[in-house]
């Protein structure tokens, strides 16, 4: 009985170009190319033989040496390549994959579309970075305007607490000419209208702040599993800098520690603290970072041991929108949105002198409420 | 003549084939593709009255749903690490990047490019990180692939270190 013969059709239909490999490290086409072959490589239906793809395809260069020792070492032996992409005249993409197979003594090389469908991989890889992206900017954008209209806000209450005041000593010194108490009173009245639309504003912001769902120890986030990401994460540029963090739990066995807030918000927060420790820490120094269950609340503190915050700008730490000069984007705010964040959860944040030698911020969290 | 192969690191979408395209092309797109596996284009310079064909692997952005492979490194002469100045934790992931291609490839030149520099108004990235790392010895350019800045310099830099190192 006969082998049935294969029709030299077979790998054009398959869009897989096979070639043999050659003693010389040439190679020679074996059947028919298939179409694509046409746009990227159109010597070789002609040439056939004496052929070098490395030289068409740059990246067999990196994977040729690999197929060889498969061509040298075993039967039935094989190796894939990782996917590459190739550029035709028409600035048309094509993705790629070599495989390297040795078969009954030859050495076989396909170049053929990889298995799974570069469309659609493509497609998924790119939808989720594009949304990745656009989540990111939304979240900075809407970070920017939620600390700007704080301090708006902020900015109308003060002059408006001025004047409501002075009306007032107006009137209580009798400084107002008869028959004009009425319009001063008005006056009072509309500033206290509005007082009030300053106060809702605060309470609209606050509120935004606030996690929208009631929290549980199992749908709270985990300080400790925030802090021990942030601090992976930051571990290259903790290296550079030769700082290194030393996290102390008390008490110190491994557990969570809920708290109540929103995980984003969270990383956010410990990523400005955590960031601006790094920045002022001396090299060959510690960053302390430290967790205390208080019972109702968990207070968490950094501390480094650089120069600390000279004693007259304390004050001014977390109530100033302020930009150093130069600075681009939200240096200047990060301090600030710790402190709206942290109070809009019903914690508090705060600055103290480090036994280390420099700054220690601390802020103060509550507990999620066991469930009903 | 003598070939160099030189690798894109970085994160996805902080501009690696924009860079490569403006290095060899002249062009620029605001369309963003994303790069699947990698994909080499040839540029040919002079460093020294000597002409060298850089042959640059534009390797797919590193996010946690595709890893970059480091077998694609092997035989590199140098790389690029590219952040985006306008993602801050993209110099992060450059810096974890650097540690594992210098564990492949052990201590070849490299630079790191903060790129989107034409996006100012977006910038994330605290100069004191760039003013840190020069410090250590690292050499850190700030680049736009859309307006060319400093574009040239980075892969001149860069092959005139792999001619002289």
């Amino acid at each position: 009985m006969t082998a049935p013969v294969i029709p030299a059709s077979l790998f054009p239909s398959l869009d897989v170009m096979l070639l043999e490999g050659a003693a010389d490290g040439s190679f020679t086409l074996l059947g028919e190319a298939p179409a694509w072959v046409r746009r990227l490589w159109p010597e070789a239906p002609a040439q056939r033989r004496g052929l070098h793809p490395e030289r068409t395809f740059l990246f067999l260069e990196h994977f040729l040496p690999l197929a060889r020792t498969v061509w040298a070492n075993g039967q039935d032996a094989s190796v894939t390549s990782e996917m590459w992409t190739e550029v035709d005249e028409t600035g048309r993409e094509w993705l790629l994959e070599a495989r390297a197979l040795q078969l009954a003594g030859r050495s076989l090389l396909l170049l053929k579309f990889p298995t799974v469908a570069p469309e659609n991989l493509r497609e998924v890889l790119q939808q989720s970075r594009e949304l990745n992206l656009e989540h990111y900017r939304l979240r900075k954008e809407i970070d920017r305007r939620e600390v700007l209209l704080h301090c708006l806000v902020h900015d109308l209450s003060t002059p408006l607490a001025s004047i409501k005041g002075s009306l007032r000593l107006l009137i209580e010194d009798e400084m107002v000419r008869p028959g004009g108490d009425p319009l001063v009173q008005i006056g009072l009245r509309q500033i206290e209208k509005l007082r009030e639309m300053v106060r809702e504003m605060l309470t609209g912001f606050t509120g935004q702040a606030r996690p929208a769902r009631r929290l549980t120890a199992q749908t709270a986030p985990d300080l400790a599993a925030a802090i021990r990401e942030l601090t992976t994460g930051l571990t290259p540029t903790a290296t550079l800098k030769n700082v290194r963090f030393q996290v102390e739990a008390d008490p110190s066995e491994a557990r969570a520690w809920p708290v109540v807030g929103e995980s984003t918000r969270l990383e956010r927060v410990l990523f400005n603290l955590f960031e601006n420790a790094l920045r002022y820490a001396p090299a060959g120094t510690d960053v302390l970072v430290r967790l205390v269950d208080e019972g109702r609340t968990i207070r968490l503190s950094i501390e480094d041991a650089g120069e600390g915050v000279p004693e007259g700008e304390v004050e001014r730490l977390f109530r100033k929108f302020a930009q150093g000069s130069g600075q681009k984007g939200q240096v200047g705010l990060g301090l600030y949105f710790c402190r709206i964040t942290i109070e809009g959860w019903g914690g508090t944040i705060g600055y103290a002198p480090s036994a280390l030698g420099g700054a220690c911020f601390w802020f103060r969290l509550p507990k999620p409420q066991p469930e009903d | 003549m003598m070939q160099k192969k030189i690798c894109m690191l970085g994160s996805y979408a902080v501009g690696k084939t924009s860079l490569v395209a403006q290095y060899v092309h002249g062009i620029f797109s605001e369309e963003y593709l994303t790069t699947i596996g990698v994909k080499i284009d040839k540029k040919s310079v002079e460093i020294e009255g000597e002409r060298i064909d850089l042959l640059l692997w534009d390797l797919n952005g590193q996010d946690r749903f595709q890893d970059v492979s480091m077998s694609y490194l092997r035989g590199s002469a140098g790389y690029l690490l590219v952040a985006d100045g306008t993602r801050k934790n993209t110099v992060e992931a450059a810096l974890l990047l650097n540690e594992r291609a210098q564990e492949a490839l052990g201590q070849v030149p490299f630079l790191l490019l903060i790129n989107k520099n034409d996006l100012a108004d977006e910038w994330e990235v605290d100069h004191r990180v760039v003013d840190d790392l020069r410090a250590r010895g690292w050499t850190v350019l700030i680049t736009s692939a859309k307006t060319g800045t400093r574009v040239d310099e980075a892969f001149h830099t860069l092959a005139q270190r792999l001619v002289t190192s």
